[in-house]
């Protein structure tokens, strides 16, 4: 079924910002996504990269 | 410079960005995570991942081009979102770096599509040859490194 762009942001909150206006709604029904695999292979492989190249950051204590 | 975004839903942490791209293609759900990674300077600090989401494989695809006519709307609602997430928590960093060098390009564009506005907020810093060095235009940077100011 094809969606129709929501034009005029109904059902959402506008908040004007320096950038111009957003409009967004809150949804408790949505995934975080804390423990999707794609976004934490990205996190530990981005991770590795800043390892690899010698940057220096504190890393989070592992949830293994 | 005002630009066209998309609306966006929140979770309800505040992690977790969703939109949908229309055009041509039809529409296409994104999706944008800010995962916390680590500490620096005493700042939190957040990975930016972001990607296509599919519904039937209920995974994300960082690697499509989407060729929907809209990426412009689809950065700037991206930068949106980074502001709206760093809007929402104390002093942090984000960490940005595409899956391939063709994707953190495409990253580089959207920063300097709203560079101005990016820059009013954060400190803009750039990946090069292994150093982190301020952000500038024409530079190929490898990763950014967004800080709230």
């Amino acid at each position: 079924m094809e969606k129709s762009k929501n034009e005029n942001n109904e059902g959402y909150i506008r908040k004007d910002t320096p950038i111009g206006p957003i409009y967004y709604k809150i949804d408790k029904s949505l995934p975080t996504f804390d423990d999707h695999p794609y976004f934490v292979k990205k996190a530990e492989d981005n991770i590795k990269w800043l390892k690899e190249i010698g940057f220096e950051f504190e890393e989070l204590p592992s949830k293994k | 410079m005002l630009r066209e975004r998309y609306q966006f839903e929140i979770t309800e942490d505040g992690s977790t960005f969703f939109f949908e791209s229309f055009g041509p293609r039809g529409v296409i759900k994104k999706v944008v995570k800010y995962y916390k990674a680590g500490f620096w300077n005493g700042r939190i600090m957040y990975n930016l991942g972001f990607g296509d989401w599919n519904e039937e494989l209920q995974d994300i695809d960082d690697t499509i081009v989407s060729n929907n006519g809209d990426r412009d709307k689809v950065l700037a609602t991206v930068a949106a979102t980074v502001l709206e997430f760093a809007g929402k928590n104390g002093n942090l960093v984000v960490f940005a770096r595409g899956v391939n060098p063709a994707r953190t390009r495409l990253y580089q564009m959207g920063i300097n599509a709203n560079l101005a506005e990016i820059e009013k907020f954060f400190l803009l810093l750039g990946f090069y040859d292994g150093k982190l060095l301020p952000f500038k235009a024409g530079v190929n940077y490898d990763g950014f490194w967004v800080v709230k100011k």
